[in-house]
């Protein structure tokens, strides 16, 4: 996934300009935010693509990531 | 020049061969920038006019058909087709004539649409199931954990409630795949859930709410609930029949076996 700091988070999210957007999710940590590699490929992300390039990216355990809030019956 | 003004005279006089409802559509879909084609915009029409005819398009809120040509045609609110167009999120899967599919960590599909308050409404969609998935397919953003307007498939089982916690379940015999639910809710608590137009559960348990935010596909970031799964159709009514709900299978079936 690609890795974000709170600044580059908070930068990208929001429409990107050809009717897609991006909404980058926090790791549990707190420090820092994901978005799936699938965005790069993306053609509606075009507009900000370079700026996509640029971020790092790594392999982002499911523990990782904020677990759903799931109750129903 | 003389061909030129038969053409426009012709086309002045000879009545369109869709209906009103339907042309608003291609319109709106044109103006995006995807017209379908002529056999899909007859498939289109088709399926309006078997919705009109059921007594169905005016309890109709809001439908999309995202089993369709282009990401652009899936985008548009045929009830309200001069409406915003859905915003996908972070990426999820467009398949031509399957739909969109979640990834289960973080895409999903705003649609820009506010449900009312009404305890009186139901929710159908067509969703091809892929694995155990904790999404809301078809879900208001709700904040907390009181579903106010929802239909999901959870680990294969099918839940869907309106205006109320709790809702009537279902476990899908893996063999169902795509199928087509339904949920209603009446004048009183009861809802009722469909798997292909019929009755597969009800519920009358919980606790009233009329808490409601826009209504998401394939992801509720609020709760950080995202689905793996792939929806074709979601279509927001009023309080439907138990024959209405059959007609609605019966139709959106028609229409994925015509694409």
């Amino acid at each position: 996934m690609l890795i974000l700091n709170g600044t580059q988070a908070a930068a990208l999210t929001g429409p990107t300009g050809l009717g897609a957007a991006l909404n980058p999710v926090p790791l549990v940590t707190g420090d820092a935010w994901v978005l799936p590699a699938a965005v790069l490929l993306d053609p509606m992300h075009a507009l900000v693509v370079e700026r996509l390039s640029a971020l790092p990216k790594r392999y982002v355990l499911h523990t990782e990531l904020p677990q759903p809030v799931n109750e129903e019956g | 020049m003389t061909a030129l003004i038969k053409q426009t005279l012709l086309q002045i006089i000879t009545p369109s061969q869709y209906v009103a409802q339907s042309e608003a559509i291609f319109a709106r879909m044109q103006s995006a920038g995807s017209l379908p084609t002529a056999g899909r915009r007859t498939l289109i029409d088709t399926t309006v006019r078997k919705l009109i005819e059921a007594g169905i398009w005016p309890l109709g809120k809001a439908l999309w058909v995202l089993r369709a040509e282009t990401a652009i045609q899936a985008s548009v609110n045929w009830i309200t087709p001069s409406a915003s167009l859905l915003v996908p999120v972070n990426s999820p899967v467009f398949t031509a004539n399957s739909g969109y599919t979640g990834d289960g960590v973080s895409a999903y599909i705003t649609t820009g649409f506010t449900p009312s308050s009404s305890s009186q409404q139901a929710i159908s969609g067509e969703l091809v199931a892929g694995s155990n998935s904790a999404g809301g397919e078809i879900s208001t953003n709700d904040t907390s954990s009181i579903f106010t307007l929802t239909l999901r498939n959870t680990a294969g089982t099918i839940f869907g409630t309106v205006q109320r916690t709790n809702g009537p379940t279902y476990s899908l015999p893996g063999s169902i795949n795509p199928y087509i639910a339904t949920v209603s809710r009446g004048a009183t608590a009861a809802r009722t859930l469909y798997l292909n137009g019929a009755i597969v559960g009800t519920n009358s348990t919980g606790t009233d709410t009329t808490a409601i935010a826009a209504l998401n596909f394939l992801g509720q970031p609020a709760r950080s609930s995202y689905s793996v799964n792939t929806l074709g159709m979601a279509f927001i009514t009023d309080t439907v029949t138990d024959t209405q709900a059959a007609a609605i299978n019966t139709i959106f079936t028609a229409y994925r076996n015509g694409v």
